[in-house]
């Protein structure tokens, strides 16, 4: 029976007085790579240090391998991996000494597999931390979040601020290391395109809630997109599953997920002429499902 | 044996039916010749930074269509064509893909002769790709 | 898990603390050497200078450097115990003001002993006067660490230390000049002492002995739950603040 690795449930949280996650339900299979994706300021960070036990929710629970950070957060520090958003480390320290005094911290912590990472992901030991590029800041917070051999591993927003090429080396080094290795990789970006190629599932996190989940493959084939030219007086409220409405001059598109026949054929009945469908790409997809305009506040 | 996939990450053709297109077409055009082999899932992942499955994935339905073959312990190489499925069976996977074709066609007011014209060409063009490459 | 704390503290904090002892120690030698003042306003001088300005210049850079530097929450999400990195902090802190001021006694100790014998009262002076001072410090460092707002910038600290010190001056005074004569002609002389309670500077009326020993027992226990008080309070800050 395949197990989640990591399970959230309505979890709320509170900003002040502003409700940042409002009932969040989550469920991360073992041995996934399962991306995240939000908006700035969607609440992705904070369910990731909810994860860690770094801050306490209002209401819900998670849990990461069944262990609950706000009951043993040592536990779930030691067994995960954890690289934070634009990790800032001490800059004085030399890359060997952080590496040493990140390894005091995890007895399961890998000697072999650390000097490994250490070459494969070119880091120079003697440089201090302060003088790194932020490609090789990013490699380093990588390095020091894999060491310890996590079996599940968070990575918060790891690409940010990198260039092309850096963040495609970044996303290799992901998969290689760690997706040959059955380890479970959670992690949050807004490159939706990025994700795409490397994630199995993703979950949109919009307004304090997820609003989608799935396989990532099936994102793509379920949602639909048909441009028509409709007949007056229509209410497209009606379709279900109708994410967003798009009018140019006499023509409109709907994005509409889980279409079956009986959809279509409303949306054909819709129409004045024949209706063409696309495809979407992640972006586009995206967009729909938090921006999209529902089509409710009337007809066209 | 290296090839050359290029994905375009902002299409909305899948991943992996670009990777598959890409591989066939280097098949057909002669570019992966019969015996070649191709990299391992993990190795291609790593390359074009895609997950695992996917590359599972694609393999996979490139094994079934005969284009790749699995040697156990071995690698995966290009498979020959001439020990592939019966005609009946490779005529429907066209008929599927130029169904399609035919779609488009007929919306756009393309006549019968004039879609033959341009299957034609399609054929020449790579018909004369293959044969500069061998 | 508290020996990586340690390390990574000792060697941020070493120079701050070489750097007090030597400011301290200079301006210790050098207001002897130029006889500016007696020896026991020096003392008060210096434990002054050392106890609130150095005090307040360690709890500026002990906890608030970690948000200024974004390292937060890189120490946060180690898998040690919040408390532990607090205490650590804290104890480091501490040393940056402590060793400067008992390293300043010690000179002067060893000062006084060199005048012979007559001057023995003076080392019992000294004694009591750095214990004061330095509880008072310890007490004003604390509260100035443990008060300020969460993920103030360093200058902010210092700010709240400031206000902090302004308060408790514009107490004691209040006490000492309004309140202790209205209470002469009343007999709740305990009322006196409950005023001076919150002060931390109660400290400093210690240097000079007490004619009521009684009540100090009392102080002492109720300085401590203060105590207590002020680094629960910072020790929850601390764990928010990530």
């Amino acid at each position: 029976m395949p197990t989640n690795a990591i399970e959230i449930k309505d979890l709320r949280f509170f900003y002040g007085r502003e409700e940042v996650l409002k009932g969040v339900n989550l469920q991360v299979p073992e041995g996934s790579i399962f991306g995240f994706l939000g908006r700035n300021g969607a609440g992705k960070t904070t369910t990731i240090k909810l994860l860690l036990g770094l801050l306490k929710p209002k209401a819900g629970t998670c849990r990461v391998r069944q262990i609950d950070p706000q009951e043993d957060e040592i536990a779930v520090r030691r067994l995960v991996g954890y690289m934070a958003e634009d990790q800032q480390m001490y800059g004085w320290m030399r890359i060997e000494q952080i590496v040493k005094w990140v390894e005091s911290f995890y007895p399961a912590w890998d000697d072999k597999v650390t000097n490994q990472l250490l070459d494969m992901l070119e880091l120079p030991l003697k440089s201090k931390v302060k003088t790194l590029s932020k490609g090789q800041n990013s490699r380093l917070a990588l390095l020091l979040a894999l060491g310890h051999r996590p079996e599940v591993v968070i990575l918060d927003d790891p690409t940010l601020g990198l260039d092309p090429i850096a963040r495609k080396d970044f996303l290799r080094h992901v998969i290689d290391l760690l997706q040959s290795n059955g380890v479970t990789v959670f992690f949050s970006s807004h490159l939706l395109y990025e994700i795409e190629p490397v994630a199995d599932h993703i979950a949109i996190l919009d307004k304090g809630v997820i609003i989608k989940t799935g396989k990532t493959d099936q994102l793509r084939e379920n949602i639909r997109k048909f441009i028509l030219i409709p007949k007056p007086g229509n209410d497209f409220g009606r379709i279900s599953g109708l994410l967003d409405v798009v009018k140019a001059g006499n023509s409109v598109s709907l994005t509409v997920e889980d279409c079956d026949d009986a959809k279509l054929t409303i949306i054909k009945q819709m129409a004045n002429n024949s209706v063409q469908e696309t495809a979407l790409n992640l972006d586009e997809i995206f967009e729909a499902y938090v921006i999209g305009n529902r089509g409710k506040s009337g007809s066209v | 044996m290296a090839i050359f996939i290029r994905i375009e990450p902002s299409s909305s053709v899948p991943i992996y039916r670009q990777i598959i297109d890409q591989i066939k077409y280097q098949v057909v055009t002669g570019v992966l010749k019969e015996g070649d082999r191709v990299p391992s899932v993990r190795d291609l992942a790593a390359k074009l930074a895609v997950n695992q499955n996917t590359i599972l994935k694609v393999y996979n339905e490139l094994c079934r269509e005969n284009v790749l073959k699995i040697e156990r312990g071995d690698g995966t190489y290009v498979s020959s064509n001439k020990r592939s499925m019966p005609v009946v069976e490779r005529k429907k996977a066209v008929a599927n893909v130029l169904r399609e074709a035919a779609v488009q066609a007929i919306h756009l007011e393309i006549s019968i002769e004039q879609a033959k014209e341009l299957l034609e060409k399609e054929y020449k063009i790579i018909k004369s790709a293959k044969n500069k490459t061998e | 898990m508290i020996m990586p704390l340690i390390w990574k503290e000792w060697h941020e904090q070493r120079w701050k603390l070489a750097f007090g002892t030597v400011v301290l120690l200079f301006f210790t030698g050098s207001f002897l050497a130029a006889k500016v003042t007696t020896e026991r306003e020096l003392l008060v001088v210096i434990w002054l200078l050392g106890g609130l300005v150095l005090s307040l210049y360690s709890a500026m850079g002990i906890f608030a450097v970690e948000s200024s530097n974004n390292t937060t929450t890189f120490l946060a999400s180690k898998p040690v115990k919040s408390w532990k990195v607090f205490a650590c902090k804290w104890f480091f802190g501490w040393l940056n003001f402590a060793v400067p001021m008992l390293a300043c006694s010690l000179f002067m100790a060893f000062n006084v002993l060199k005048m012979g014998p007559e001057y023995i009262f003076g080392l019992k002076s000294i004694i009591r006067g750095t214990t004061a001072t330095v509880c008072m410090a310890t007490m004003f460092y604390t509260m100035t660490c443990c008060l300020a707002k969460r993920k103030s910038s360093e200058a902010y600290v210092g700010f709240t230390g400031l206000v902090i010190f302004f308060i408790f001056f514009v107490h004691m005074i209040f006490t000492d000049r309004l309140v202790e004569p209205a209470l002469d002609n009343i007999d709740l002389f305990y009322l006196q002492e409950i005023f001076f309670f919150i002060n931390p500077l109660f400290w400093f009326t210690q240097i000079i002995p007490s004619s009521c020993d009684i009540h100090v027992g009392i102080l002492f226990i109720v300085q401590a739950l203060l105590f207590a008080v002020v680094i629960w309070i910072g020790l929850r800050k601390w764990q928010r603040s990530c």
